[in-house]
């Protein structure tokens, strides 16, 4: 059953290993470093998106071609984005969240086609990027406001009294973002790709049960067309939500009290 | 004589035209204030109610293991266990609280009630004030 196993496309494979680090020599001792399908569709994630936009602007003409005009709504709308969730101010950060909604998204789109890796749906890369984000708003925050960043724990209106309660339930619930960010990101493309092989899956065993089980498949058959659709819909409003929550991160670092 | 009339006559056609200005500007901007609010509300109607639930769980979640991890951490450092950990569990409790009271305020205001929908508790405080 290993082609309808669902678990089985998540499987990270080495392609080529680089180097080993400590491990005293012997087989499987030390660190291995190595590039995997998960590294390799990363490098194709970054090389589809720095080659579009790059060749679909080198023209630069004034009245854009279809190419260019894709990539002139999607940098409007990122920028309309940073604009409204962080003000004029976020614009600073916004080749950040243009490359974090492209990375995101064409990673997505890409783990959309047969037989090949999702990048996203393991949880050390979307945890890596929103450490990115949640380090780039502590130590932004830090530099540009100084200690008043800490004002971000403290409400206004909160009498003295109570501060010792609610600034610590401030500080986790700032903590837990980048984990949310992560696990929402995670668990949403992880589920959405189980489902759809565990669909497709069953369209393999009933039709193996003879006439009836063929008829039968069709079921299955519809709801993983169906789930497909929804696939491609979540994939994309995942990257949208990771690149706003982003811009709402990065409002709270440029003014830091609410 | 003729001159100061007409400079006047001029400066009052001028001000009508600023304040004709200013009100076109206004309006301009009441309608690209009403386009944002619907823009915004169709990228919130687009999120799907998995979506939506997926969201609110991890904010939940996510803080109360946050929590957990600190208080454990504390026990770990100071030798306090279990009080860090059940201390810290409970505050991390409230921070999922918080967390699941901010995204909603926020998906509340990203898309408030149509105009032409009944809250229902109208009705029911007149009712009240009749009452008492």
């Amino acid at each position: 059953m290993a082609g309808t196993d669902p678990i089985h496309q998540f499987v990270i494979q080495d392609i080529a290993k680089l180097f080993t680090l400590g491990g005293d020599g012997t087989e499987g001792s030390g660190v291995t470093f190595a590039f995997t399908n998960s590294a390799l569709f990363m490098v194709a994630t970054v090389a589809i998106v720095s080659l579009y936009m790059i060749l679909s602007t080198g023209a630069k003409s004034v009245v854009p071609g279809r190419a260019q005009l894709v990539a002139e709504l999607l940098y409007g709308f990122v920028a309309n984005m940073v604009r409204s969730a962080a003000g004029t101010a976020g614009m600073k950060f916004f080749p950040l969240v243009f490359s974090l909604f492209t990375f995101i998204f064409v990673a997505n789109m890409l783990g959309m086609v047969p037989y090949f890796f999702t990048v996203t749906s393991h949880i050390i890369v979307t945890f890596a990027l929103s450490m990115l984000v949640f380090l780039t708003v502590v130590i932004y925050g830090f530099v540009k406001n100084g200690p008043k960043f800490l004002k971000l724990f403290i409400p206004s209106g909160v009498p003295g009294y109570i501060l010792p309660i609610v600034a610590p339930i401030e500080f986790i619930s700032f903590m837990s973002r980048p984990i949310s960010l992560s696990v929402r990101l995670f668990g949403n493309i992880l589920a959405g790709h189980i489902t759809l092989k565990v669909f497709t899956g069953f369209i393999v065993t009933m039709s193996s049960l003879g006439f009836l089980g063929i008829l039968g498949s069709a079921l299955p058959l519809i709801m993983a067309i169906a789930l497909t659709g929804l696939e491609f819909l979540v994939g994309a409003v995942q990257a949208y939500v990771f690149a706003v929550l982003t811009c709402m991160y990065l409002n709270d670092a440029i003014h830091p009290s609410h | 004589m003729a001159k100061p009339q007409d400079d006047q006559g001029q400066s009052h056609g001028t001000r009508e035209v600023t304040r004709d200005l200013a009100s076109r500007i206004a309006s301009a901007k009441r309608e690209r204030e009403i386009e944002d609010n619907r823009a915004s509300r169709d990228a919130s109607a687009e999120m799907t109610g998995l979506g939506r639930g997926l969201r609110i769980g991890t904010e939940f979640i996510a803080a109360i293991l946050v929590g957990a991890v600190f208080g454990y951490l504390i026990d770990l450092g100071l030798g306090t266990s279990p009080w860090g950990l059940l201390i810290m569990l409970l505050m991390g409790f409230a921070a999922g609280i918080l967390n699941v009271t901010r995204v909603v305020a926020q998906m509340n205001a990203a898309s408030p009630a149509p105009p032409g929908s009944d809250p229902g508790s109208e009705e029911q405080d007149e009712d009240d004030n009749d009452d008492a």
